[in-house]
């Protein structure tokens, strides 16, 4: 009953009504679909860096992430790797060695991070493989083959099957070189990962550092949303030797993006909803100031002071969330249609691993966001207005 | 002389769908200093009558003259700077501007025109002293009472000396001592200054001080007397 | 027209609350669009300074070679070539640089580095490179020691004293291989380059690298930042096809297109908040005139032309307008003068975010007139756009219906 009359009391002015409409219409709409281009791009280059350099989760002995020293390999792997395939939630494992060398050819050397992976467990776990433009993955009828990035090969002048030179420091503490042939380019939409890794053969560069065990085992779990428990679960089975992180701890600085675009995403909110809540302030008193006679006859059939409030508040509520539900309709098809369609962001951000197009995905959270801070400022602004209206004396 | 001819002057609304003859075919003159009321049911046809005779209204055949000049041939823009200088004013409400003084509200036309400050103030002086109200002059109109506030608009209609003055129901929303105080000010005005007054009403006490009573009926003059 | 000014002044401060929304919902968007914009244009400024410290503004290569920034691609640092540059009006400084990978070893661990060899004192005059120190001393431009970066220092756990190992490959394949004492220990603001730059002294680089005489660039610092495109230019049709040229914006677009990003999301916001408090304006514009359609009638009645109502309505939305921009940038300049002088320091994970960036953790305002400009204009818009529905329904009034 209250939300009938307040939707036929919001009609009495259809201009004032259609006008403030079309404001809320088109403002939640863009603001839906910002808020989700903005966390969509957030999300995917965190789920790119993901995907490609930690996977959900990661062992190394204690004290390797400070300074990846080549030494702090992971004693008993093949034991650890057992203990961690125990865990209901662990879909994948694959060890890594990884460690610091310079790559050369005879134009020119660049420092990098070498990885050598087991191809047949590393395809099912990294995306890699994904992104190559040229070659294959590790195949196994090449000798010592390398996968390098695009950009890589044009700095040091490599095609595919050329060689190059990997320079690093073995577990004796020693200097060793060996070469390598290019088996693969590949190109992802990560520069910082494009930049720094080259890719080989787990056993070759076990041959070539001396090295009897991983550095990394990387883990991908099965239920990404019990990912801390995950996490907690493998470190209980195994001694404080090992140390345990999922990617939000590896990658702290796009984690730091993350909440850096969500703390935008609602101040985003809260000033797009306060500017709408200019317009509704000035409907409110229009209302009250229209009404006045209205209301006192009200009172003087007898509704109470809060019956009145209620109503006021009744209206405004109904006029926003007409507003707000529409447009977030609204916004919700323009992001369906760009998650198709693809938005194209500007041209050059793939060094800070942004993709030249988006395809945005909707976030529900961000819906419950909107809603909540639309209806918390809604009751704020017209509280105001319906406070005076409660105030007007019973006359006829 | 006539100031005013009309001449089979027909207004009819909805024409296309259900025609209502709000005006059929009347005939009627006014001479100089005439001071006429109207007098008729509402739903008569009276204002549409007032309005086509003041050119805010066009009429679907016939003629009004003024001064000689067939008004009804004038564009719209004409129409109105023609009203401005030759046509008074005064409604049954919403007459004065709110948020403009007694006194800017009264100089407001001749503003318009243009008219010299000394000439103006001189006018408005002369005619707020003669609807008594020479001490409200800085006063906004919601200041005034209802009757203060007509007294203003007709001080405002006389303002730029137009031929005549044209007042619809001036009295509808006054009581019966403003209603007398109104018509004591339009009566000494009209001989004064020699204004044509045409007012409708259907208020007795306001007929009877009219020198000439036209009686308006479904669009049509039934009588036409003058004392 | 004077009387018209005064009717439309006096009409906005008839419904006084409602203008009053009004003119604060405009404040409001000038406020919080040009301390937004404000904000990010300073954090952008500073970012790009602190980029142009690391580059210069112009650098001088020989041609190719910043694609692949290859040993083998070296310019003869030559008395002719220095002249040359010289010549050119704006130059104040050149200051060489040879740069080359070497993989960094310590005791037990090594990384890929960086080693730059560079003219300490003429270096240290355009960026000050030497304040950097937090452990010992810088070299002097004949010693035979090297500055490492602190992330470095630490991943290879050297400290003053200790002796760097460095192993890659030199000028034309040579073999680049030296062992240095470490003088000094900087801290460099990019934790990228923190854990991998070595700085060396020019003449011992060339001696690393065996390139004796060369260098891969040279650094320009110039007058007037604003001159930078002419000097290019002109460098470019001086040098020939031999050579690069490159300017500071082409050197540095990783911090350019962390740029692009605020304009995107600047752009979004803004856009929002104009629509909606654009239509909450020509919403109020709207009913101020549909509520006076009496009045309108009257005033058409006693003699004014349309035109003369439609320029009362056009003159109290900008009125309005221009009274709510005045407010806003009344409130911004000051404001955003005051913050520019007392910027906020960040902690935290937003500090970091800075840091790696190059710059130091503090929110810097900038103080942009032509963005205060623009706002206004786009204010100024909704405001024009506001009156045309009003003037619209005045048009199609017919004066017996209105009253």
């Amino acid at each position: 009953m209250t939300t009938k009359l307040a939707w036929r009391n919001i009609w009495r002015n259809k201009t004032r009504t259609t006008v403030f409409l079309l404001a809320a219409f088109f403002g939640f709409a863009m603001a839906l679909f910002a808020l989700n281009l903005m966390k969509s791009i957030s999300q995917q280059r965190l789920d790119d860096a993901k995907n490609l350099q930690t996977s959900d989760l990661q062992i190394h002995k204690m004290g390797f992430q400070d300074d990846k020293d080549i030494t702090l390999f992971i004693p008993n792997a093949e034991n650890v790797i057992q203990k961690v395939k125990e865990n209901a939630n662990v879909d994948v494992v694959a060890k890594r060695i990884s460690t610091n060398a310079v790559a050369a050819s005879p134009e020119n050397s660049i420092g990098c991070e070498i990885k050598g992976v087991e191809p047949t467990t590393e395809r099912e776990i990294s995306v890699v493989q994904d992104f190559l433009v040229e070659g294959s993955y590790l195949s196994t009828d090449m000798r010592m083959p390398i996968l390098i990035s695009k950009k890589t090969a044009d700095k040091l002048k490599l095609k595919l099957k050329s060689k190059i030179i990997i320079t690093l420091k073995n577990t004796q503490e020693e200097i060793v070189g060996g070469s390598f042939r290019v088996a693969g380019i590949f190109a992802t939409p990560s520069t910082p990962f494009d930049e720094n890794t080259v890719i080989v053969n787990y056993t070759d560069l076990q041959e070539l550092g001396s090295i009897s065990e991983p550095q990394e085992i990387a883990i991908k779990i099965k239920d990404p949303t019990k990912l801390i428990e995950t996490q907690s679960g493998i470190q209980e089975t195994l001694s404080a030797e090992y140390e345990v992180n999922n990617w939000k701890e590896l990658l702290p600085e796009l984690n730091a993006f993350d909440a850096f675009i969500n703390m935008v995403g609602v101040l985003f909110t809260i000033i797009v909803i306060l500017g709408l809540g200019f317009s509704l302030m000035n409907i409110m008193n229009m209302i009250v100031q229209e009404r006045t006679h209205e209301i006192g006859m009200l009172r003087a059939i007898g509704q109470s002071k809060f019956k009145v409030f209620s109503m006021l508040l009744n209206e405004a509520g109904v006029l926003m969330m007409i507003g707000a539900v529409s447009g977030i309709l609204f916004g919700y098809v323009l992001t369906l249609i760009a998650s198709k369609v693809g938005v194209p962001i500007s041209s050059g951000l793939d060094m800070l691993g942004i993709r030249p197009v988006m395809y945005p995905k909707l976030n529900p959270e961000i819906i419950i966001m909107v809603i909540v801070i639309a209806k918390i400022l809604t009751v704020a602004i017209a509280s105001i207005p319906a406070y005076r209206a409660m105030r007007i004396k019973p006359n006829y | 002389m006539n100031v005013i001819e009309i001449k089979n002057l027909r207004k009819i609304y909805n024409e296309k769908t259900v025609p209502v003859n709000a005006v059929n075919d009347v005939s009627l003159s006014f001479k100089a200093k005439e001071f006429t009321a109207i007098v008729g049911a509402s739903g008569s046809g009276k204002t549409t009558l007032l309005n086509l005779i003041g050119g805010i209204d066009t009429p679907t055949s016939g003629n009004v003259f003024i001064n000689g000049k067939n008004v009804s041939e004038l564009s719209e823009n004409k129409m109105t700077q023609f009203r401005r200088d030759n046509i008074g004013f005064v409604f049954q409400q919403y007459n004065l501007l709110p948020v403009l003084t007694a006194k800017e509200n009264v100089e407001f036309i001749m503003e318009l025109q243009k008219k010299p400050k000394e000439e103006r103030e001189k006018r408005v002086t002369v005619l707020l002293t003669e609807i008594g109200l020479a001490d409200k002059i800085n006063e906004r109109p919601a200041k005034l009472s209802g009757g203060q506030q007509q007294r203003v608009a007709v001080a405002r209609a006389l303002a730029h000396k137009p031929t005549f003055v044209i007042a619809d129901e001036p009295t509808a929303n006054l009581d019966s001592k403003s209603t007398a105080d109104l018509l004591n000010i339009m009566e000494e005005l009209n001989q004064k200054e020699g204004t044509t007054f045409i007012f409708s009403t259907h208020d007795q006490r306001v007929v009877d001080r009219a020198k000439r009573v036209i009686v308006f009926e479904d669009g049509k003059v039934i009588s036409d007397t003058s004392k | 027209m004077k009387q018209l000014i005064k009717l439309a002044w006096r009409n906005i401060w008839r419904k006084r609350k409602r203008s009053v929304i009004v003119l604060v919902s405009i404040a409001f968007a000038i406020i919080i669009t040009i301390s937004l914009r404000s904000l990010m244009l300073g954090n952008g400024d500073k970012m790009v300074e602190a980029g142009v410290k690391n580059v210069g503004y112009i650098q001088v290569h020989t041609a190719d070679y910043w694609k692949d920034k290859s040993i083998n691609d070296l310019l003869l640092d030559d008395d002719k070539l220095i002249d040359k540059i010289n010549s050119i009006e704006g130059v104040t400084q050149i200051i060489p640089r040879l740069q080359n990978f070497s993989l960094a070893a310590g005791d037990k661990t090594s990384k890929a580095s960086l080693v730059l060899g560079i003219d300490g004192d003429n270096e240290n005059e355009f960026n000050k490179v030497k304040d950097r120190i937090v452990k010992g001393s810088f070299f002097t431009s004949k010693s035979k020691k090297v500055v490492i970066a602190e992330g470095l220092a630490k991943y290879l756990k050297l400290t003053v004293g200790d002796t760097l190992v460095l192993i890659g490959q030199g000028y034309q394949a040579n073999v680049a291989a030296g062992k240095y004492p470490i003088s000094g220990i900087v801290k460099i603001p990019n934790p990228q380059m923190n854990v991998m730059l070595v700085y060396m002294p020019l003449s011992l680089a060339q001696e690393y690298n065996s390139a004796f005489g060369m260098c891969s660039a040279l650094m320009l610092n110039i007058k007037d930042k604003s001159q930078t495109n002419r000097i290019s230019k002109e460098l470019k049709s001086k040098l020939g096809s031999n050579y690069e040229i490159m300017t500071w914006d082409e050197m540095i677009p990783e911090i350019l297109n962390g740029l692009k990003i605020d304009t995107t999301v600047f752009t979004l916001l803004s856009s929002c908040l104009f629509l909606i408090v654009g239509f909450g304006i020509i919403g109020t514009i709207i009913m101020m005139a549909l509520e006076r359609k009496k009045e309108f009638g009257m005033l058409q009645a006693i003699g004014l032309q349309k035109s003369q109502i439609q320029t009362v309505i056009f003159l109290e939305s900008l009125m309005l307008g221009i009274t709510g921009i005045i407010i806003g940038l009344s409130i911004a300049i000051p404001f955003m003068i005051f913050m520019y002088y007392h910027p906020i320091p960040l902690t935290g994970d937003g500090a970091k975010s800075f840091e790696a960036m190059g710059a130091e953790p503090i929110m810097q305002f900038g103080i942009k007139p032509k963005l205060w400009a623009l706002m206004s204009f786009i204010v100024f818009c909704i405001m024009l756009i506001a009156s045309l529905l009003p003037i619209q329904i005045i048009n199609k009034q017919k004066v017996a219906e209105a009253i």
